[in-house]
């Protein structure tokens, strides 16, 4: 099967569709975290930054740890309710966006 | 060239006899002793030395020749007009002069004032959380300072109680001290407004300096520590639990345990080098947060308080109690 190199997590996986973006956790082994009555804090050593992520904002970020995906992969994998997936596009967007998430190959 | 504040190493502030203080002061300055900092201290103003022994009188003098300080405060009369025309006080660190000069009768709280800025700007080896901390049976307290909590002046009565004064406002840890000792820091408590009154009601004999009127936080009052807290400036404590205590006139005794994860929030928001301190600060944080329990407790009657602290930390001494032991086997 034909694999793409990700220039995020430096690894090869399978081609996302033309147009979508591959995510993958940033630095996620570097991460500290505790968790708290289902909240999850983390540190980023890299930024200083201490986060605060509900369960499902953590464990999409452990599952783009465990392997570089799309949107639609991860909406395939985890939701039931496709019209969720403006909600679990809003969360990759909240993750790029505090630097825990990054782009793992081009777009195009 | 031999220091004349050598003569001076190891007594006590209070048993200098005033006019050799601020003569020493003035002229090459002071060198004491505060916790874990050593503090050099130039003053030009006579009459604020007399506060400051007061306030300090059981810390110690340092042989100047024989210590590096930690912090340098100079405290400087301005030449020119404001020299005798609405005289003014201005301090100096480092050769910084980070705020704009007090009237010259509000240089005590100046002083106090600019040793909280050097403290927390600098003392970078410790965990700074922004908090009261006290001490009974070995174990402490320690109450974070939210805006408008009361912290102050129920620190106060604790150590007018019989509690160790360890800071009004500093809580020191070394990160990842696994221990979680709190290191002392114990300066006078600078009550506020209304709660000077409180004070003076509580604990009438309470060493209180004189009132500065309409400083920059209103009136202020310094209340000294403790001869035991300030004899015992060293002697740390482990760190027990915590609360956020809140004022709230006419209101009933209230207590109620708090969640783990709002406790993390305001421990790491409200320090003053959590983010600095980086992981180390993320997990001595998070290591407090496991070890200490956290209660908040509304009240309007500091007797009243009291006691409900006293009983809550006889049981967290007890909780500790198995844990704290060494291991027999």
């Amino acid at each position: 099967m034909l694999r793409f190199f990700c220039a995020g997590c430096l690894a090869l996986h399978p081609p996302a569709p033309i147009g979508e973006t591959c995510w993958t956790a940033c630095n996620f082994s570097e991460l500290l975290y505790e968790n708290w009555e289902g909240k999850y804090f983390l540190l980023n050593p890299a930024s200083g930054h201490t986060h605060v992520l509900n369960h499902a904002g953590f464990v999409l970020l452990q599952e783009l740890a465990r392997q570089p995906a799309t949107l639609t992969e991860l909406a395939h994998r985890h939701l039931e309710d496709q019209a969720q997936v403006n909600l679990l596009a809003q969360h990759i967007g909240q993750l790029e966006l505090i630097g825990l998430i990054c782009r793992a190959a081009p777009e195009d | 060239m031999q220091s004349r504040a050598r003569g001076l190493s190891n007594a006590l502030i209070g048993d200098m006899a005033p006019t050799q203080l601020a003569g020493e002061a003035g002229a090459e300055g002071i060198l004491y002793k505060s916790g874990p900092f050593t503090v050099r201290l130039h003053c030009e103003h006579a009459r604020m030395m007399d506060n400051f022994q007061q306030m300090y009188r059981h810390h110690r003098l340092l042989d100047s020749a024989a210590h590096i300080a930690h912090f340098s405060i100079d405290m400087q009369r301005p030449h020119g007009l404001r020299r005798w025309w609405r005289p003014q006080i201005r301090m100096r660190t480092d050769a910084q002069t980070p705020f704009e000069p007090f009237p010259l009768d509000h240089a005590f709280p100046l002083f106090e004032w600019s040793l909280n800025w050097v403290t927390a700007m600098q003392a970078h080896q410790f965990l700074m959380l922004h908090s009261a901390v006290v001490e009974k049976d070995g174990v402490a307290l320690i109450m974070p300072a939210l805006p408008g909590s009361g912290k102050s002046t129920l620190c106060a009565a604790l150590m007018l109680s019989g509690w160790r004064l360890l800071s009004d406002e500093f809580g020191l840890i070394r990160p990842d001290d696994p221990r979680l000792l709190l290191h002392p820091l114990p300066r006078p408590i600078p009550l506020k407004n209304a709660s000077i009154q409180v004070i003076r009601d509580f604990a009438p004999d309470a060493a209180l300096g004189p009132t500065y009127p309409k400083t920059r936080k209103g009136d202020v009052a310094h209340l000294a520590a403790t001869r035991a807290s300030q004899r015992q400036g060293e002697q740390t404590a482990p760190a027990g639990w915590f609360l956020f205590p809140q004022y709230q006139a006419g209101s009933s005794l209230q207590i109620e345990p708090l969640a783990r994860s709002w406790t993390f929030l305001k421990i790491s928001g409200n320090s003053f080098n959590y983010k600095l301190q980086g992981a180390r600060g993320f997990r001595t944080v998070a290591q407090l947060v496991k070890n200490c329990p956290a209660y908040r407790l509304s009240y309007s009657d500091l007797d009243q308080a009291i006691k409900q602290i006293e009983a809550l930390h006889r049981q967290v001494i007890q909780q500790r109690a198995p844990q704290a032991a060494p291991a027999a086997q």
